[in-house]
């Protein structure tokens, strides 16, 4: 508990890619998702998210992230 | 009202009045349980408003630690806007997010006004649902109301939680989210005050998930731990089928060892394929309504 009140929020997401080519994330962003399923094609469930995320209209008025206050 | 929530829900959730109204209508009863926090299960007690701290640490404060478009969740709810809340009533020894989860001072003063305007803007260009999670929302109900308060009535809102709250929190989010996600992390005492120092976890969980299965759709999470297979995914599927034989179980094999944190050494590797074949099996025995599963 030794972060400083004023600390800014994560900037990062927590990935994991196994030997057999299996991807863990957390925090899994639409860009992320499509990224990652450029990386591996095989990867169904991937797939599946980068669909859900290219199939929602672009927007760029949504801020994706909170900055510090 | 009706709330038409997902597609994929035959149940609508039921209200007898627009949320709006009955997350306003809260607001001052919450701010005023903070004086004697009891809104987990712990029950600390103390006095939020005055500057003491409970077990999860957290002032009257509420910081956001992200608040961004995600599709890691499951399928049927995305795409969704998350807004995680710092802070947990929770230390798992494996917790993922840890830090930011933990710890209440990280993250940024988000208005719920700005919060709300957010959520809306993302619900414009199509995403799915709006989701409430942390480190754990309860510990923050106060913030939750005052942002619920401030969205659509027809928005479908999702509350993510460790389903360790109080029968006080609980009623004061009655009828306001139309889907519970909630971990189902140890199925026994044991492990659960190893791995997370809680005494009476299956008591609160269970009584959590019984209630949140009455009063919303609920999909249930078991991310399967390393070497804990039989002794926590086990007796938790056969006590499902048993008391929740519908409810949507979601099983992940996602857990990996973080190496910012001291692990148990059974925590020090991913699952084994043998085990998840176990854990769909125990699943299929079970006949659970399992989703998100890939064996
Ligand atoms: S939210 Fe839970 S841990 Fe935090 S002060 Fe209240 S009762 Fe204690």
């Amino acid at each position: 508990m030794n972060t400083p009140a004023h600390s800014a929020p994560i900037q990062t997401a927590d990935l994991l890619i196994t030997a057999e080519g299996k991807i863990h994330v957390h925090n899994l962003t639409p860009a992320l998702a499509e990224l990652l399923c450029e990386l591996n094609p095989r990867d169904a469930s991937m797939k599946m998210r980068a669909e859900i995320a290219g199939a929602r209209p672009a927007d760029n008025t949504v801020e994706t992230r909170t900055e510090p206050p | 009202m009706i709330c038409p929530i997902l597609n994929s829900y035959a149940e609508p959730v039921v209200r007898s009045e627009a949320r709006k109204t009955m997350a306003a209508a809260r607001i001052p009863l919450t701010r005023q349980a903070l004086a004697a926090c009891k809104l987990c299960a712990h029950q600390c007690g103390v006095n939020r408003l005055g500057g003491e701290r409970g077990r999860c640490r957290a002032g009257a404060d509420a910081r956001v630690f992200s608040a961004q478009i995600e599709v890691g969740d499951e399928l049927e709810l995305l795409p969704t806007f998350a807004i995680a809340w710092s802070g947990c009533d929770l230390r798992c020894a494996f917790c993922l997010t840890h830090e930011a989860s933990w710890n209440p001072s990280i993250g940024a003063r988000l208005k719920p006004e700005e919060l709300s305007v957010r959520a809306t803007r993302a619900l414009a260009t199509g995403v799915r649902t709006v989701m409430f999670l942390g480190g754990e929302p309860t510990v923050h109900l106060l913030a939750v109301l005052e942002t619920v308060a401030r969205l659509p009535d027809e928005a479908p809102l999702v509350w993510k939680t460790n389903a360790h709250a109080s029968a006080q929190a609980r009623a004061l989010m009655a009828g306001l989210f139309d889907i519970w996600v909630a971990d189902y992390k140890f199925g026994n005492p044991d492990c659960a005050r190893r791995l997370a120092g809680i005494g009476n976890y299956e008591t609160v969980v269970r009584e959590n998930l019984l209630w949140a299965s009455d009063h919303s759709d609920l999909i249930i999470r078991h991310v399967l731990l390393p070497g804990h297979v039989e002794c926590c995914w086990e007796p938790m599927a056969h006590w499902l089928s048993t008391h929740l034989p519908d409810v949507k179980v979601s099983l992940l094999d996602s857990y990996w060892p973080t190496e910012r944190l001291r692990l148990p050494p059974e925590l020090h590797r991913t699952i084994a394929r043998h085990e998840k074949e176990r854990a769909w099996d125990i699943a299929r025995e079970c006949h659970l309504n399992l989703i998100e599963c890939n064996p």
